[in-house]
């Protein structure tokens, strides 16, 4: 084969392994290499397995910016706890190491020695807040954290290794990335990679049951979506509304319960407490006292007598071997009962 | 503190005194701290009485709150295994079956009108039942009918309190305070309740010819039990005659004959032991028994005499 027709041959080649690429990846990349070749971030966590052994999984990142990294199918890479701060039921940091690469598209081979960077950022309207409700700018408490977010590929170039500490705030997490060119300063690549950052397992409580009425969950609400609760909670939960109309006739009004992903229950939209339990789905709240916002036959409606509170608390205590019973008298807000599911299987 | 009511405000500003607790600990507020619901002192004597209409046992409680009580008593709950129904209440207490646990609850939860002061006003703070027990009070009429057997079950009664409260639930995980759930939050004892009972029965096994005239219910010669400990014993488990009434036992060589009382299912009698209120000891027990009766086919008197091992354990 002349020359001419071997460079030719070749180009053919490079093309058509590029086009494979690019059609793999879901897109072509935003960022050309600028040495002739392709990179794209890519991350290795650590998970447990059904077994509670440790599988490694690597992933490719979702590349392009920011929007289409989000409208794209966002599969976690990680999934990790909110974390719960000290002195707070069930406290415990949740960690997950991560190791993080710079991939030559055209060969399939790792990047030595080059400059990457990492950066969490929390994705707008996931884990059950709504952002439009909540106040803005960054913390540690919505996003989390990496121990370190610059670093190198290493001599093998998977050396660059930091570990994520998840904020308080369920929801998901987008893990920037950028890769850089040997000079360090030009970004070759970047891309992006997801963490869950959420309790596992929780279900709601039917909306429609003639037993209870929700509060909170109005599109009023900063968070409309607040009962979700433990499946080994729920029965209690409706064994207690159930039992408590059928010797009453009355319906029970439940307040808070969990989010859909648990977390931290910022319900005035701050990213803060003042809710430091309703974490992981073993907490809910019923309303209590004689209020006018009730009608008909709610039990802290005009209606409401001490003798209800009675029954109501004898209930609580046979529904589940003795729910916890916490009343919280909020200076923005009205007494209610706060019940804890003593048997919750939530383990730390 | 608008939402705090008189009766509350006193009763938690006497707590915070008393036990010199702190209202404000760092960003925690505890308005009312956790009060443990034991502070009772209490005696459950059970009647048992078998129906043979109905084969039905009835099981009736009086529950005595003793004049050491520092708190009215407002539920109690005794464990049971097996059937229960035609349960009833004394006058202002409702029963509920536990929802996870096979335990029946009662509590005083009426609250009638004219108990309630005029000038009232509903702040969301517990109102007590006036049918409470008070110390030194006596209150029967819990009973309930099952087909099962008397055996040794727990007993659970707890004492009325406000509810923990502050103005969040963390608040009582910031300062380190626990809320004690069932059966922490009650005092316990054991009484006699229903329980499933196996067909085995222990007879002895030297002289066929007089063993069955006394046979252990529901025991194995030398197993191990925990604690509460009832024996069930039949005469004549095969149908032979005999005389209650020479009836003899001892535990650990003390007589606990009068601790045997006679449920109404024939000849059968159950006797309760506890540690402390009877001979029983943990580890090793011996209750050596005696009955008369006819030795079949004849008209001649023998004796069945039992020596029956358990191990009690806590």
């Amino acid at each position: 084969m002349p020359e001419d027709g071997a460079q030719e041959f070749s180009k053919i080649r490079l093309w058509t392994v590029c086009i494979l690429l690019m059609l793999a990846l879901g897109g072509p990349p935003r960022v050309l290499a600028q040495e002739s070749s392709f990179t794209a971030p890519i991350g290795r966590s650590l998970e447990l397995d059904s077994n509670g052994r440790e599988k490694v999984n690597w992933h490719t990142s979702v590349r392009g910016s920011t929007q289409e990294a989000v409208a794209a199918v966002s599969t976690p890479f990680s999934i990790i706890r909110p974390s719960i701060p000290a002195s707070t039921r069930h406290a415990k940091t949740y960690t997950r190491q991560h190791t993080f690469g710079c991939l030559d598209l055209l060969t399939g081979q790792v990047i030595p020695n080059r400059k990457i960077t990492v950066e969490p950022v929390r994705i707008p309207d996931t884990g059950g807040h709504p952002e439009s409700n909540h106040t803005s700018g960054r913390s540690t408490t919505k996003d989390g954290a990496y121990d370190q977010t610059v670093g190198n590929t290493g001599s093998d170039g998977l050396q660059f290794r930091t570990t994520y500490t998840s904020g308080e705030v369920a929801g998901e997490i987008e893990v920037k990335l950028a890769c850089f060119n040997p000079d360090g300063v030009t970004v070759s690549s970047t891309g992006s990679l997801f963490v869950h950052v959420r309790i596992e397992g929780l279900v709601p409580l039917p909306d429609s049951d003639p037993t209870y009425v929700f509060e909170g969950n109005a599109s009023t609400n900063t968070h409309q979506d607040s009962h979700y609760v433990r499946p080994e909670t729920l029965p209690k939960v409706l064994n207690l509304a159930n039992m408590f109309f059928a010797e009453r006739g009355k319906i029970i009004r439940i307040n808070d319960a969990s989010l859909v992903w648990g977390g931290l229950f910022d319900y005035p939209g701050k990213w803060l407490p003042p809710h430091a339990s309703h974490r992981v789905g073993e907490e809910f709240d019923v309303d209590n006292t004689k209020e006018q916002k009730g009608t008909g036959t709610v039990p802290d409606g005009p209606d409401w007598k001490p003798e209800d509170r009675e029954e109501l608390l004898a209930i609580a205590r046979s529904s589940a071997v003795g729910l916890v019973q916490i009343r919280e008298i909020a200076a923005s807000e009205a007494s209610h009962y706060h019940f804890r599911d003593p048997r919750s299987t939530f383990q730390p | 503190m608008k939402h705090f009511p008189r009766l509350s405000k006193s009763l938690a500003s006497l707590l915070l005194v008393g036990i010199g607790w702190l209202p404000t600990l760092g960003e925690a507020e505890i308005l009312i701290p956790v009060i443990p619901t034991n502070q009772v002192d209490v005696t459950v004597a059970v009647d048992v009485k078998f129906d043979t209409a109905t084969q039905l046992y009835t099981y009736t409680y009086n529950v005595t709150s003793l004049p050491a009580s520092q708190q009215n008593i407002e539920t109690f709950d005794i464990e049971f295994d097996g059937e229960i129904l035609n349960v009833t209440s004394p006058r202002g207490w409702k029963s509920y079956p536990f929802f996870t646990e096979p335990i029946l609850g009662w509590a005083a939860i009426e609250v009638p009108d004219e108990s309630i002061p005029p000038d009232y006003v509903d702040d969301g703070s517990r109102f007590p039942s006036p049918f409470q027990i008070k110390p030194n009070e006596t209150l029967g009429g819990f009973s309930l009918q099952s087909p099962s057997p008397p055996q040794a079950v727990k007993f659970y009664v707890r004492g009325f309190a406000q509810v923990p409260t502050a103005t969040d639930a963390g608040d009582f995980d910031d300062v380190g305070m626990t809320i004690p759930v069932f059966p922490d939050d009650a005092k316990a004892g054991a009484t006699l309740g229903p329980r499933l009972a196996d067909n085995l029965i222990f007879a002895g096994g030297r002289r066929p010819s007089v063993d069955g005239f006394l046979g252990f219910v529901g025991n194995e010669n030398g197993e191990t039990r925990t604690l509460p400990i009832a024996i069930l014993i039949r005469f004549g488990v095969n149908g032979e005659t005999v005389f209650p009434d020479t009836f003899t036992a001892a535990l650990n060589r003390v007589d606990v004959t009068p601790r045997f009382i006679n449920t109404g299912n024939g000849t059968e009698r159950v006797a309760l032991f506890e540690l402390g209120q009877s001979p029983l000891v943990l580890g090793r027990n011996v209750l050596t028994t005696s009955v008369n009766g006819l030795v079949p086919d004849t008209t001649r008197t023998a004796t069945d005499s039992d020596a029956f091992t358990f191990f009690a354990v806590q």
